[in-house]
């Protein structure tokens, strides 16, 4: 692919990743992931932490080849593999950033110290790491620009700078097993074994020889420069040794533990860890004893690929989908969460190949090789196209056209949540069924009990039924049984006693049923109808008619109540008085509608038999006086009823 | 007064699954009302809004009710998982948050075995919610638990870890055919401060780790975690090793190559620098070639 292609791509997701990490820090997390609580760790922690750390296992396992053993064949490749340790070290401090719930308290653990917690000396080990990493690489910087003095005295101090690194990585990368060795009630078993802090750092090792060749491959493909496959072949023949040694232990550990069995069980955890194996270490390390594959940079493209692919996906299983089976959490990263992974990985492949432009970083990559890649375009002046895309600084041009497309694109596209931050899920609240129930006496349950649900058309009004309502508002199947009749009859069965509970006559309606307004099962909600209301008092002179204190903010609060207009809307002799309500307008949520309903009246009943002396024997107040221990009816029980 | 363990032991026999605790806790806590999140299956799963709540155990005997909120265990995961130290356990026991330095690293949700923190995700500013014991409550003011307190069939009492454990085999004893012969909390995952005893086997519920181990989960991490100074030592040390002993190896290698070259007098001392390089790579470089 032609390298400015490339690059504009590049820009693209970072400019869609930024607008997302930007969405992120407005309204906090969870406007733009999909986690939930039982699933707190998704892609950004297991793909850009846990997955992205080996990648940059690159650094120090070319480190110490060229650096300790002296093993000179792989030296063209060491400063690219520092720079990609860099840059992943790098992506893994602005993933985790971002992850974490507070960003800005990224830095809490510089001094809030916590010697018992994995995490803590993981973060203490990447932050010293990247220090290190950025003396290794400084280096060249300084080279570049003259500071030869400087770079001579670090050249000095060198191998501490690198033995430390080594350290650091050995410790961090095991450690990233040991963090998941809490979690032996969410892993799988297949995965979770004491050896995960073994298997972690040596397949770091087998992958950072993988990553660093398939770097080289692309950037010098990408660059038309002949790829240095010596090193590349060398590498690849350490890392089926590695891959191989990671394999025995990791079937050993299985075996030797007792869960050979799980093996060959099927199921998706099952196929899971064989395409995990395959990948990860079997083809790799099959093809790679073969000369002519680690000679071939196309063979050996696939076979990082598949190597690269196989262990981050180890590493994703360990950190979340192998828990999804027993968990019995189901979670699928949003696709603003890969926004963010793709966008900040995007920003750090644009440093490297900035890096590899400027610094020298491979050899066969020069300014002769550079030039020929940007070699300036023809521009004809009668075509608009050229003039635009070809002059020669249109380049960054384009690049910057792109990143705002990104951004526009990307606000356009994310829901709507991320944009206004998260609102509860509206529950519909749906009216009571009528159903046809026995009214006779049951050992235990005192009044009304429960015979056959039939829906309206199957009554039949056979001797001993009677009809009720089933109030069941967000129809999960728990109801309760109200017997309409008999409260009407209570009220003194006139028309004016209906009044008494519905509260409300809205316009054009005789009698407003309780879902007309409480529509939603747990939110309150905005009953009025501003643009009805702007339309009927004649557009905008008609301001006056209900925000009638031309001073005053016209607001909800400072407005005409809505009774002075709709004279009957609140009907005389209500029990229920929605004066304040009426004001604000919200009517609130379903649930909350009938409890308050309901539950007053029952003990002012209560209060008013105990004064009287009526019948004591039912406990109206109690909630299992309406709530009964009726049969549960699944919506599709219902459907099959009707 | 002065706890050395305050608990909490629920008697799933005698609870009604009325919420009044949970109620209570709502209260005392400031928390807000229940609201229908993405992330919450159910409206009454434990949230934000609701640090205990009652969960339907199904059984043939019937269903039973019982409270499940923060196990406060003896050997806690969280408090080991925590990268700053925000959430720590009491000498009085109850494992308490720290709302100003907790990062949102949310370890500590995916380190419980009792799946217990939850997360306001609602938040812009996110913390990770769950059951104090009403510790300053308790400890400050000379309460009870808000929950206990507000238990009205005294399904679930309050006291000292050992005086509750005493009570609940006392219970089991008294009428065994009515309970199951075990007290949930006692030594899963080193012991908890929070036990049930329950005529239903509570196994294989919400309530219940789903891997029984006793081992205490900070046990695991631990064991590998206090390597790590030697393993940093040890790798240093022997890296510094190889490294001396292959600089030096080199160095003489130089130093015969120059005196050979001196003694021939003919090939350039560059020229031999970099065969004795070649060399010397090819025998230490394990592997190379086919």
């Amino acid at each position: 692919m032609n390298v400015r292609t490339f690059k504009a791509i590049l820009w693209f997701l970072l400019g869609a990743g930024l607008t997302v990490i930007l969405l992120r820090i407005i309204h906090g997390p969870g406007a733009v992931v999909a986690l939930t609580d039982l699933m707190p760790w998704g892609l950004w922690k297991g793909g850009g932490v846990v997955a992205l750390v080996p990648i940059g296992g690159a650094g120090f396992t070319l480190a110490a080849f060229v650096s300790v053993f002296h093993w000179k064949r792989y030296k063209p490749l060491y400063l690219g593999a520092v720079l990609l340790g860099l840059m992943c070290y790098s992506s893994v401090g602005a993933g985790l950033t971002f992850d974490i719930g507070i960003w800005w308290r990224i830095v809490f653990p510089i001094w809030h110290w916590q010697f018992h917690s994995t995490l803590f000396e993981i973060s203490w080990c990447i932050m010293l790491y990247l220090c290190v990493l950025t003396v290794e690489f400084g280096h060249a910087v300084l080279e570049k620009f003259n500071f030869h003095r400087t770079a001579r005295f670090l050249e000095r101090f060198g191998i501490v700078f690198v033995i430390a690194g080594i350290c650091l990585s050995t410790l961090h990368q095991s450690s990233l097993g040991t963090l998941f060795l809490a979690t032996p009630f969410r892993l799988h078993p297949l995965w979770y074994t004491e050896l995960l802090p073994f298997l972690f750092f040596v397949t770091s090792i087998g992958l950072g020889c993988l990553t660093i060749s398939w770097v080289a491959i692309v950037v010098h493909r990408l660059y038309r420069a002949e790829q240095p496959m010596d090193a590349i072949s060398g590498l690849g023949r350490i890392a089926a040794f590695v891959l191989a040694l990671y394999l025995v232990v990791r079937f050993a550990g299985i075996i030797a533990t007792g869960k050979g069995g799980l093996l060959f069980l099927p199921s998706w955890d099952t196929a899971n860890f064989w395409v995990e194996i395959l990948l990860s270490a079997a083809i790799p390390v099959a093809l790679l004893t073969r000369q002519r594959f680690r000679e071939s940079p196309a063979a050996m493209f696939w076979i990082t690929s598949s190597g690269i692919l196989g262990v981050s996906l180890n590493r994703i299983n360990v950190a979340g989908l192998a828990t999804v089976s027993t968990t019995n959490q189901f979670y699928l990263p949003a696709w603003t969460e890969w926004t963010v992974t793709f966008g900040i990985l995007a920003g750090a492949a644009l440093v490297f190949l900035f890096c590899v432009e400027n610094f020298n970083v491979f050899e066969k990559i020069d300014s002769q090789r550079l030039d020929e890649v940007y070699t300036p375009r023809r521009v004809d002046p009668g075509d608009w196209r050229t003039i635009f895309f070809q002059n020669p600084r249109a380049d960054a041009r384009v690049y910057s056209v792109v990143l705002v497309l990104a951004v526009g694109l990307i606000l356009l596209l994310v829901p709507q949540e991320a944009v206004f931050g998260l609102r509860p899920e509206p529950t519909p609240a749906q009216g009571p069924r009528i159903v046809e129930i026995s009214n006779g006496e049951v050992p235990g349950a005192v009044g009304v009990t429960f015979a056959v649900p039939l829906v309206g058309q199957e009554i039949n009004g056979a001797p001993g039924t009677l009809l009720a309502l089933m109030i069941d508002g967000n129809r999960d199947g728990d109801y309760v049984l109200f017997d309409h009749q008999k409260h009407v009859s209570k009220q003194g069965g006139g028309d004016d006693s209906c009044v008494l509970c519905h509260h409300m006559q809205k316009p054009y309606e005789e009698v407003s049923e309780c879902t007309g307004c409480h529509s939603d099962m747990y939110l309150a909600v905005d009953i009025f109808d501003h643009d009805t209301h702007v339309v009927h008092t004649k557009g905008n002179q008609g301001c006056i008619e209900c925000h009638t204190d031309p001073a005053a903010e016209k607001v909800r609060e400072t407005a005409k109540p809505c009774h002075e207009c709709h004279e009957t809307m609140r009907p005389e002799g209500t029990r229920i008085d929605i004066a304040e309500a009426q004001q604000t307008t919200m009517a609130p949520g379903y649930m909350d509608a009938m409890h308050g309903a309901c539950i007053s009246c029952h003990q002012e009943e209560m209060e008013n038999r105990e004064k009287t002396g009526g019948d004591l024997t039912t406990d109206l107040t109690l909630c299992t006086n309406c709530h009964r221990d009726l049969p549960r009816l699944e919506d599709e029980e219902w459907k099959a009823r009707l | 007064m002065i706890y050395r363990n305050m608990s909490i032991l629920t008697d799933v026999t005698k609870c009604i699954g009325c919420d009044r605790c949970v109620e209570a806790c709502r209260e005392t806590n400031h928390l807000p009302p229940d609201k229908p999140w993405r992330w919450l299956r159910n409206i009454t799963d434990l949230s934000t809004s609701r640090w205990t709540t009652i969960e339907r155990v199904k059984s043939d005997a019937g269903d039973r009710f019982a409270r499940r909120h923060c196990r406060h265990c003896l050997e806690p995961a969280c408090v080991e998982a925590c990268i700053v130290g925000a959430l720590q356990k009491t000498p009085e026991g109850p494992v308490i948050y720290d709302r100003d330095i907790c990062i949102g690293c949310r370890y500590c949700m995916i380190a419980c075995p009792f799946e217990i923190p939850r997360y306001s995700w609602e938040d812009r500013v996110p913390y990770v919610q769950k059951c104090n014991l009403c510790y300053e409550r308790v400890k400050y003011e000379g309460k009870l638990p808000a929950c206990v307190e507000a238990c009205p069939t005294e399904a679930t009492i309050f006291g000292e870890r050992e005086d509750l454990l005493r009570e609940a085999r006392r219970r089991l004893a008294t009428e065994p055919g009515k309970y199951v012969q075990q007290i949930w909390g006692e030594r899963e995952v080193g012991g908890t401060s929070v036990l049930y005893i329950s005529d239903v086997d509570l196994e294989l519920t919400d309530l219940e780790t789903k891997f029984r181990d006793e081992t205490p989960v900070p046990l695991r991490t631990f064991k590998v975690l206090h390597h790590m100074p030697e393993v940093f030592v040890e790798m240093a040390v022997v890296m510094g090793g190889i490294y001396w002993v292959i600089e030096r190896r080199e160095k003489l290698a130089a130093e015969r190559a120059a005196q050979a070259g001196e003694e021939r007098g003919s090939a350039s001392p560059d020229q031999e620098e970099e065969d004795a390089d070649a060399a010397d790579s090819g025998t230490t470089n394990g592997p190379k070639g086919s």
